[in-house]
């Protein structure tokens, strides 16, 4: 068994499992999970979807032996739902324990009898089961092929994270802290090893983008995506971190190219994987589904719209970035703000706030000629200013740190996007909308919500 | 030897072709993919009403891989229409433009609130229609 399972919950979903499994009576309970799927990298990633409880006496029952048994019925009916949505089928429990949890040799004979049947029966979807402590999960996942998976980590995706193992056993560690000495009393010794394992994506490194690296790697992020098409330009030299004037000759360096160097100075040992190609063209989004964490520095609606899917779709946590600097037509500064907004799974997302441009949507899918043949009014390139860009680089920096690395078991919704006047210095934290029946975030069948692999993923060109 | 990779038009376009046939049932509704999962449509002909001459034009849009969550943006007429009262055309509605290699004037009305789905990006065709009819009045 590989131990490479990645399990990842909303924050409602999970309350609503914790309450049936744990009300307080100190018996076992069961149900089952609907759950998307998608392998990637080095994991098998499960977002749940759904949470089917199994009543008590009539669809788990228990013999006089204290075998529990989820029953046939109830696994028939569970099973024609997840086939139906082509998600995978987890059957849930609960034990006594608390940091640790582990399947019994009972629950390992009722697998190894039952589940080579379910695996054809739920045909060429993973079934598989999963064992709650109360602070702790195991998983047994049995993959089409055959493969049998047992968990490396759980998450709950909400405005702080909760991670989860079969035990403390199995939480990361970081073995160099020496040059983490300073920050460790704030992180502790499982939060910077969170982040000595993370991977994360950011998404554009141009002005904004590219202020996050350093940061991130002096904190001790060591792997890295970097998703960017463009090559730097005189014009943005003044705000590329990392840039040098030999960037400049002929063509220009790729902007990846710049950042990959940057974060290999610093930490010779990290991972890089710099992607010159844009997120929302072909199949380049796949490589965020295995991320910790991305940020979207990318301000085309097309990146917009291929990350919230991403982000809603597979259970990514991500935070959408960007400045604005207003000028008047008259040329009079109007204003300059900045963005920071948390896209967690049901929440946050751009869809619903308006934030996804359906014209400029419609534009990235036209040729050049086209465009050009349509041109209406005057475009005019954006103001920006690398000192604004540092204001919002450092607020969500703090944000993704306080989000990944700082939960303990906090599962409370706060307002997920802050709005920063950077004139006045002014910040506004608001609760972003949410559409009923969003395509996106919306829980109704069909809908992007959990379902991984199950769903074509926007973009804008295959 | 170049072979060209071969891409299916996306779903909801074939969806949105087919609303536009139910829709607009004496017209013909052309359909050019681009290669990327979308294309350009025309709908020919159209009926603008007695104060466009002539009344009758075809009308095109390009419908992006992207629907149903792209707008569908801007949309064309024929560049020979003419107000009948013998006004320009006022914004957004702007001649000089070509669409397909067809000489066009544009119509640049955005939706940005349309629910994601084809019937409503179909839908646009005939508000769009109605708009330019009321225009002239």
């Amino acid at each position: 068994m590989t131990r490479n399972v990645r399990l990842l919950f909303t924050p409602e979903v999970f309350q609503t499992v914790k309450a049936h499994l744990f009300p307080g009576d100190e018996y076992e309970h069961a149900g089952v999970l609907l759950c998307g799927w998608s392998q990637a990298a080095d994991r098998v990633i499960l977002t749940v979807r759904e949470f089917l409880p199994a009543r008590d006496g009539i669809e788990y029952t228990v013999s006089p032996e204290m075998h529990g048994r989820i029953e046939p019925l109830f696994i028939d009916d569970c099973l024609s739902q997840a086939q139906e949505q082509g998600l995978c089928y987890i059957a849930i429990h609960n034990h006594l324990s608390e940091d640790w949890v582990a399947f019994s040799k009972v629950d390992f004979r009722s697998h190894d009898y039952g589940y080579p049947t379910l695996l054809r029966l739920n045909k060429g979807l993973p079934v598989g089961a999963a064992v709650f402590g109360t602070n702790s999960i195991e998983v047994d996942l049995w993959m089409p092929e055959g493969t049998r998976h047992q968990l490396a980590e759980a998450r709950v995706i909400g405005s702080r994270i909760t991670h989860l193992w079969a035990s403390t056993a199995h939480a990361p560690v970081s073995n160099d802290v020496k040059p983490y000495d300073r920050q460790l009393p704030f992180l502790r010794n499982v939060g910077q090893g969170l982040l000595s394992r993370a991977k994360v994506v950011i998404v554009g490194v141009g002005g904004l983008g590219s202020q996050l690296l350093e940061p991130l790697v002096r904190l001790g992020v060591r792997r890295f995506v970097l998703i960017d098409p463009d090559r730097i330009e005189s014009t943005n030299y003044s705000r590329l971190h990392g840039a040098r004037p030999s960037d400049l000759r002929g063509e220009g360096m790729l902007k990846v190219t710049i950042a990959a160097r940057l974060i290999k100075e610093i930490a010779p040992d990290a991972e890089v994987l710099a992607l010159p190609a844009d997120v929302a063209k072909g199949d380049v989004h796949q490589h965020m589904i295995s991320a910790d964490f991305v940020v979207l520095a990318a301000d085309t609606p097309e990146a917009r719209l291929t990350c919230n899917a991403v982000a809603q779709q597979y259970y990514v946590p991500m935070i959408q970035v960007g400045t604005k600097v207003q000028v008047r037509p008259d040329g009079r500064l109007e204003g300059v703000f900045g963005a920071v907004r948390h896209v967690r799974p049901g929440d946050g997302c751009l869809w619903c706030n308006g934030l996804i441009d359906r014209a400029g949507l419609a534009n990235a899918a036209k040729t050049k000629d086209q465009r050009e043949a349509e041109k209406y009014g005057v475009d005019t390139p954006n103001p920006a200013v690398v000192t604004f860009n540092a204001e919002v680089a450092g607020r969500t920096l703090n944000e993704l740190l306080l989000a990944y690395v700082t939960s303990s078991g906090d599962l409370t919704r706060y307002p997920a996007y802050m709005l920063i006047d950077l004139l006045s210095g002014e910040r506004e934290v608001i609760s972003p909308t949410k559409e009923v029946g969003c395509p996106f975030c919306g829980t109704q069948a069909g809908g992007f919500l959990g379902a991984s692999n199950s769903r074509r993923t926007p973009v804008v060109s295959t | 030897m170049t072979t060209a990779k071969l891409v299916m038009t996306n779903p909801a376009v074939e969806e949105v072709l087919a609303h536009l046939r139910t829709d607009f049932p004496d017209a013909n509704v052309h359909f050019m993919p681009d290669g990327n999962g979308g294309g350009a449509v025309v709908i020919e002909s159209v009926d603008l009403g007695q104060d466009y001459a002539p009344a009758k034009t075809w009308l095109g849009a390009h419908l992006p891989s992207t629907l149903p969550y792209a707008d569908i943006y801007p949309l064309f007429i024929g560049a020979e229409v003419v107000k009948t009262n013998g006004q320009a055309h006022n914004n957004p509605i702007s001649a000089g433009h070509t669409f397909n290699g067809r000489p066009a004037i544009q119509i640049s009305k955005r939706s940005n609130n349309l629910v994601a789905t084809a019937e409503a990006a179909a839908l646009k065709f005939t508000k769009v229609l109605h708009f330019i009819r009321e225009a002239a009045k």
